[in-house]
């Protein structure tokens, strides 16, 4: 059975304007071409920025605890001395021992402060008979989160602790 | 020469009627997609500082937490350091009975504490008794407050208490004895 002819339509369709040629995956608007790409390629940096932002909080908060423990131990140190000098030498050493891993350069001496009853006792003299003994110290830590980024961030962390010194021990 | 069947018009024009409908799906989704990674990089900063102040101030009320126990810690050794001298001349020890005035040695290591640390001592107790094993003891109670690092966060102050004990030990660094 030869085939049934069909009505003759047009020979050839009319050519498509230019934007309807090519494959589907080249036909869209050339505006919106590539839009996410661009928007990812400058996000991209924004959002490194904020969970470095985010880890560099929780290294502040955990170099914060660590320069408050080393002032509790430092100051624990200089109450059971038995002179001036000795207190601000084993606050030192108690000082060094906990943040040598963590400051960068040798670790500041620490301030050791004489009081009495919540009032600052006057110099060194007083350590015989001051109640207790306040260390400062301080510490300055770079921020090892942006330090992998080539940037360094130095923060420096101070803490203060109190220790009461024992009235029976006989001091200098 | 017979001629070759041409395809019929009308499924010509079905399909290019179908590239036109899928070219205009398409110009559709690219419109939509148009700025949605600002967006979302938008939500992501917002959830991002969020967590940030949940770590920063929260992680600042532990370590508050950390130093209010030290508080309390030292104020009892030094309320308990203060053995009553007339006492000891007869053989006993007894913490002395001022060791827990408001001007005694607790009280003392409480006000210094609050010239260096940014932890707020509101109120304190201090209570002397005796520890299971029979020696005297000085329990120090501390409330304290604590203002937040981020001060824009979702923490306002924070107050909590602390407890702690101190008891006497007799004898020697090596040896200790029953007090």
């Amino acid at each position: 059975m030869r085939p049934t002819r069909r009505p003759a339509g047009p020979r050839r369709l009319a050519p498509l304007a230019p934007r309807d040629r090519g494959t589907p995956r080249d036909r869209g608007t050339p505006r919106d071409r590539g839009s996410m790409a661009v928007e990812m390629v400058i996000a991209a940096p924004a959002l490194v920025v904020l969970l470095l932002v985010l880890s560099a909080g929780g290294e502040w908060l955990n170099l914060n605890g660590d320069v408050s423990a080393a002032a509790r131990d430092a100051a624990r140190a200089a109450s059971i001395a038995r002179s001036y000098d000795a207190a601000q030498a084993d606050a030192r050493q108690a000082a060094t021992a906990d943040l040598s891993d963590i400051c960068f350069g040798t670790v500041p001496p620490p301030v050791v402060s004489l009081y009495s009853g919540g009032e600052q006792a006057r110099g060194p003299d007083a350590f015989a008979i001051a109640q207790e003994v306040q260390v400062t110290v301080s510490c300055a830590a770079r921020l090892g989160v942006f330090r992998d980024v080539g940037y360094r961030a130095n923060h420096t962390f101070t803490s203060t602790a109190v220790a009461p010194l024992d009235p029976f021990v006989d001091r200098s | 020469m017979r001629a070759t069947p041409r395809a019929p018009a009308r499924s010509l024009r079905r399909d290019r009627r179908e590239r036109q409908e899928r070219q205009e799906r398409q110009e559709r989704q690219e419109r939509q997609e148009r700025g949605s990674v600002s967006l979302w990089v938008v939500i992501f900063a917002f959830v991002t500082m969020v967590l940030l102040t949940l770590l920063v101030d929260g992680g600042q009320v532990m370590i508050a937490k950390s130093q209010a126990a030290d508080i309390a810690e030292q104020a009892a050794r030094a309320a308990a350091d203060d053995i009553a001298p007339a006492a000891l001349r007869n053989g006993q020890v007894a913490i002395a009975g001022g060791a827990c005035d408001q001007t005694g040695p607790a009280a003392g290591v409480i006000s210094t504490y609050a010239k260096g640390v940014g932890t707020d001592v509101t109120q304190f107790k201090c209570l002397p008794g005796t520890d299971p094993g029979g020696a005297p003891d000085v329990t120090v109670t501390v409330w304290a407050t604590v203002a937040p690092a981020i001060s824009a966060g979702a923490f306002g102050q924070f107050d909590f208490h602390v407890s702690e004990t101190a008891y006497l030990a007799c004898g020697t660094a090596t040896q200790v004895v029953a007090c």
